[in-house]
């Protein structure tokens, strides 16, 4: 606010502190232009960006089961146990539909257990498809939760980054305004102590030369 | 329903030739069907009585039709009773290539019988893995076979061949691949060859054995191993064992003498019977057969 009443302190400070003020003002300048430099240059990444759907690739683990021979117990005849010993041992070939149909001749061959061993085949294939089947549905059901999540996280970061900018945005405005509004008011108050002093210095000088009736 | 209790449901079977074909199924299925004629009966007498003899004939026809279907289901179960040795100590002829699971359950009396919209005869069964299988009247022998004289003509070329392989003959009198070839595919014999005991050998059972290694290791795979697979259409694994073990029947050293094994190869083998890319020109022997005959050429020479 303008000092109204004239005063030698204030004028000498008025005339004598402006070179001081103003390299606080330049240094003040100087620091606020970098600080503002780097804050403009300062960019919000979306920390959500890239996220990946964890469900995405995951596999099937009873795609590929295999039927578990070793259920059929063969043993009395030589001859039968070594059909038991192959059949045991064919887990490359188990699950398939050739290897129970050789499982079931076997069994009308009257091999120990080959039809416990046919059923048990029969059974585990369709066990094992019934599980795949049920996998591959719980699998689909993640892949499309993930992929929902994974969307919203990406959205979320997104509207953090404009909400920053644009908070960014106002706050430079308040600063630039507070700062055009600071260095304003010193130089008006400069101006007007010097003002008063003047105007004070000549209503003296006007009063004590006019001579009192 | 296992072989045991079959066999000793025909042995027991409480139905004669003069009875019902609406009745060998069972009560339930008996009732189902009594309770279809009834009411088809009705709708007949309804018909007849309105006047309207299109109608009534259509109802006829169709009853008449059932019964037919159940006349066919009947001699079919005769049939299977003939075929899988019904009665004391009957020999079951039924190829160990058929899969007689839904059979034994059916002709058991634990099937079930329904109709289509079109009045036609479904036989459902549950099967051993809970699932139900359902047949119509004319699909029920698709994959039956029945043992012939397979064996027998095989083992009638076995003969022969020995006594052959005891005379001074170099060669057979016939072409044993084309004798082996013409028995596997006529009247599709290969299923019987493939699944039953020919000579008092299983075929599957050997062919398992000499490639234990291999299907043990995977090596082999599922679709080669189903008995379809050996189909002499399309393979030849099964010509090859029978070709073999008849050749050997004519030279007891056939198969050491082919895989290069010459210690062997004077034991009373041919070696015409070798494989010909193993033999090499044989120095002219003069008058009677030598044991110089069988000797193979030592390659390593």
């Amino acid at each position: 606010m303008a000092n109204k009443k004239a005063s030698p302190g204030k004028f000498v400070n008025a005339m004598f502190g402006g070179a001081q003020r103003r390299r606080e003002q330049y240094a003040a300048n100087e620091d606020m232009g970098q600080k503002m430099t780097d804050w403009e240059e300062r960019k919000m990444v979306n920390p959500y960006a890239g996220v990946k759907n964890p469900y995405e690739n995951l596999e099937n683990v009873h795609e590929d089961a295999q039927v578990n021979l070793q259920q059929a117990e063969f043993q009395k005849e030589q001859s039968q146990q070594s059909m038991a010993n192959i059949m045991q041992g064919m887990q490359g070939a188990a699950g398939g539909s050739g290897v129970a149909g050789l499982a079931q001749v076997l069994a009308n061959q009257g091999v120990k257990n080959a039809q416990q061993s046919a059923v048990s085949i029969g059974q585990q294939e369709q066990q094992n498809q019934l599980r795949s089947t049920s996998e591959s549905g719980r699998l689909a059901q993640q892949r499309v939760e993930g992929e929902q999540k994974r969307d919203l996280m990406v959205r979320e970061g997104d509207r953090m980054v404009e909400q920053y900018d644009m908070k960014k945005e106002e706050a430079m405005l308040d600063y630039s305004m507070q700062r055009k509004n600071a260095s304003d008011q010193a130089i008006a108050d400069a101006q007007a102590t010097v003002d008063s002093f003047v105007s004070g210095a000549v209503n003296a000088g006007i009063s004590a030369a006019i001579p009192t009736p | 329903m296992s072989d045991k209790k079959i066999k000793k449901y025909f042995e027991n079977m409480p139905y004669g030739d003069d009875a019902k074909s609406s009745e060998i199924h069972g009560q339930q299925n008996q009732q189902v069907i009594n309770q279809l004629i009834t009411k088809l009966v009705q709708q007949y007498d309804a018909l007849w009585n309105s006047g309207n003899k299109e109608g009534s004939g259509q109802i006829n026809s169709l009853i008449k039709s059932i019964a037919r279907q159940l006349d066919n289901l009947r001699e079919l179960k005769k049939e299977f009773a003939i075929a899988y040795g019904g009665g004391v100590g009957g020999k079951n002829l039924f190829s160990n290539y058929t899969d007689l699971n839904w059979d034994r359950i059916f002709w058991g009396e634990g099937g079930r019988i329904t109709f289509t919209d079109q009045y036609e005869i479904i036989l459902t069964v549950l099967d051993p893995f809970g699932k139900e299988i359902s047949k119509k009247i004319e699909d029920v022998t698709e994959n039956w076979v029945i043992k012939g004289t397979e064996e027998a003509d095989y083992m009638n070329y076995h003969q022969d061949l020995i006594k052959q392989g005891q005379t001074a003959v170099k060669h057979p009198d016939f072409d044993i691949d084309w004798a082996v070839d013409n028995l596997l595919i006529n009247n599709d014999a290969w299923k019987i060859f493939v699944s039953d005991k020919i000579g008092g050998v299983y075929f599957l059972q050997e062919w398992m054995a000499a490639n234990e290694e291999a299907l043990m290791s995977g090596q082999i795979a599922d679709d080669m191993l189903h008995p379809d697979s050996f189909d002499p259409n399309n393979d030849t694994r099964l010509h090859k064992h029978y070709a073999d073990r008849l050749k050997m029947a004519f030279d007891p050293s056939y198969m050491t003498i082919k895989d290069g094994n010459t210690s062997s190869s004077n034991v009373g083998g041919r070696t015409t019977m070798a494989a010909p890319a193993k033999e090499q020109p044989k120095e002219q022997v003069q008058g009677p057969l030598s044991a110089a005959d069988n000797r193979v050429p030592d390659i390593k020479k």
